[in-house]
């Protein structure tokens, strides 16, 4: 079985989160998605890494560390993979309670629907902490 | 599709969000050009949230919105809010497949009157 391996670094800045998920939509279209699933790709990098940038690293301990993140693309015969890493705590976004779609917009505390996005729009989403960092992978089979 | 032709002049980007308004009759039509991300969203919030007044009507026209992640959702939410603080009215028109797709699974479609052009919001409006 061939597997492509790709790989991205990108400082951990709001302002660089665009090139990732320009480079996970390179590969996606390359890899044979239609629109609707490298648009789902591009919202998903965008969200991981904004909350990465916003909360991971939020912490002053980072500031003069240059953090960063780095993105691993595998494409198989059948599907792609994307494993974003950070070095922020450990922190496992799938056990972060959902927010409710139906909740009135008045109630609606605003958070969390970056994480519900990469679960409605991905296949499979796994989290590890390995090697002292956070892991998490997307999966979508290619169709 | 709009998406494509922004994927491919990614390097002409610029990243702020350019928001047109203007007052037709009663209604105050609001305009956005350009990506609503967490880049652009929250530059964005701010000068739109003003446009709001006492009892406004507004016709929120996205049809040049190619693209809108959570970041974006807030705004709607922060704008909603406003908007019935000050028994406003809010129409949304233009909303393209995936931007709609973002708004239906979060559930913000069903809280939103959305119509598919400007005309059509218009009437709706004046109407009211």
């Amino acid at each position: 079985m061939t597997i492509q391996e790709h790989r991205l670094r990108i400082p951990a800045l709001q302002e660089k989160v665009k090139e990732a998920c320009e480079f996970v939509s390179r590969l996606a279209r390359a890899a044979g998605m239609n629109d609707d699933a490298i648009h789902r790709y591009y919202l998903a990098i965008e969200e991981i890494c904004t909350n990465i940038i916003e909360h991971g690293y939020s912490q002053a301990d980072y500031a003069d560390q240059q953090p960063v993140i780095d993105l691993v693309c595998r494409q198989y015969p059948d599907r792609l993979s994307v494993t974003i890493l950070d070095d922020a705590i450990p922190f496992n976004p799938l056990e972060r309670a959902e927010p409710n779609p139906t909740t009135a917009l008045e109630e609606r505390e605003g958070g969390g629907w970056g994480i519900f996005f990469v679960k409605k729009y991905m296949d499979r989403v796994t989290y590890q902490y390995a090697e002292q960092r956070n892991q998490l992978t997307l999966e979508k089979r290619i169709r | 599709m709009i998406y494509n032709q922004l994927l491919k002049s990614a390097t002409l980007f610029v990243d702020i969000m350019d928001i047109h308004s203007e007052e037709n009759g009663k209604v105050t039509v609001i305009e956005l050009f350009g990506e609503l991300d967490s880049i652009t969203a929250p530059q964005a919030q701010d000068h739109i949230l003003s446009l709001v007044k006492q009892d406004s009507r507004i016709l929120l026209d996205m049809s040049q919105v190619s693209y809108m992640s959570s970041a974006g959702l807030r705004i709607l939410l922060v704008l909603y809010r406003e908007i019935q603080n000050k028994v406003g009215k809010i129409v949304v028109c233009g909303l393209n497949d995936e931007v709609r797709d973002v708004m239906a699974i979060t559930g913000f479609l069903d809280f939103f009157h959305t119509v598919d052009n400007r005309e059509d919001g218009l009437k709706q409006l004046m109407a009211s």
